[in-house]
């Protein structure tokens, strides 16, 4: 029992990007959530749920540079906190084989996502670098979501057995 | 890798049309046009992957799953392509640091890549699996081909 715990959260802390460290807004993590429900239930298209949060956030025409980092790092931290659930879901109906497969493979999608998005900044695009990395590492993780979601053939966990 | 490179045995065994790793120029068209057809942002660019693919696999119910392969075959050679185009493109114009990232990043995307498609049949336990892993392959290198695209065309418009 304790060995799994442990490793759980062994997979936890390696499916984890290194960008950011704060928690998300509820409200953010439930707007997304809520979407994977509804595209869930009708069998539909959960890509519409990537930019959610962020969208909305960048439509304000005030907005400096910073803050069009913090709309996408809002959407970041939401995505990064339900792949932490469906990781751990995952990692729960699988055998010890199969978890240490699923944990090199986030610790190669974490390699892989840190050196595209930083790729932005290397490349060099001045000021707006900072705003595509956010936005790829955003985009990146929400689509790491719903590729692991699809193992775990549907969303539910995510919002309880009572539906909410 | 070692049901990669089983699925790409597979591929040569099933598809001799595409053993010689050469995408149909008919293919490469299709969806060279459809890239410079979006405007914007790269990620309207999304939309041209599947454009081989699913027309090819839309009876896939009742395909035997070698031919559903081919297809995703088909359309991952297109991308591979316009990855390596891209990829060489950005290397040439980019300084030793960068380059150096260039490559980094690159092997870290093949790694994930290989482990993220094998994946499915660590999961699945089966050969059922092998269409899915031909599906992910060919989307994960249009992906990244639009990706490495974006800069190449960036690079192209600054000289």
């Amino acid at each position: 029992m304790i060995r799994a715990a442990a490793a759980a959260i062994v997979v936890l802390l390696t499916a984890a990007p290194a960008f950011a460290e704060d928690r998300p807004e509820p409200r953010d993590v439930a707007v997304i959530v809520q979407c994977l429900k509804q595209a869930d239930a009708k069998g539909g298209d959960e890509k519409r749920c990537l930019g959610l949060v962020s969208g909305p956030c960048l439509e304000n025409e005030k907005n400096t540079v910073p803050d069009m980092v913090r709309c996408h790092d809002r959407e970041y931290l939401a995505w990064h906190n339900i792949l932490g659930r469906t990781v751990q879901r995952l990692h729960n109906d699988m055998n010890d084989e199969q978890r240490a497969k699923l944990k090199a493979m986030q610790d190669a999608w974490t390699l892989s996502l840190k050196r595209t998005c930083r790729f932005y900044e290397d490349y060099g695009q001045g000021s707006v670098a900072g705003v595509s990395e956010a936005e790829c590492a955003a985009d990146e993780t929400g689509r790491r979501v719903l590729f692991l979601l699809f193992f775990t053939q549907d969303a539910r966990f995510l919002y309880g057995s009572d539906g909410k | 890798m070692i049901r990669l490179a089983a699925l790409v045995l597979a591929l040569l065994v099933t598809a001799p049309a595409f053993a010689e790793e050469k995408p149909n120029p008919k293919d490469a068209a299709t969806i060279e046009k459809c890239i410079t057809s979006k405007t914007g942002r790269h990620w309207a660019w999304e939309q041209c992957i599947g454009i081989i693919s699913e027309p090819c696999t839309k009876d896939e119910a009742s395909m035997p799953p070698s031919e559903v392969i081919a297809c995703e075959e088909r359309e991952r050679l297109v991308w591979d392509a316009i990855l390596n185009k891209s990829y060489q493109a950005l290397l040439k114009a980019l300084e030793e640091d960068q380059q150096k990232k260039l490559r980094e990043m690159q092997r870290a995307w093949i790694a994930w890549r290989d482990k993220n498609c094998d994946f499915l049949y660590d999961y699945f336990q089966g050969t059922m699996a092998n269409p899915m892993i031909a599906a992910c392959l060919s989307r994960a290198t249009g992906m990244q081909a639009l990706y490495l695209r974006g800069f190449a065309d960036d690079v192209a418009q600054r000289k």
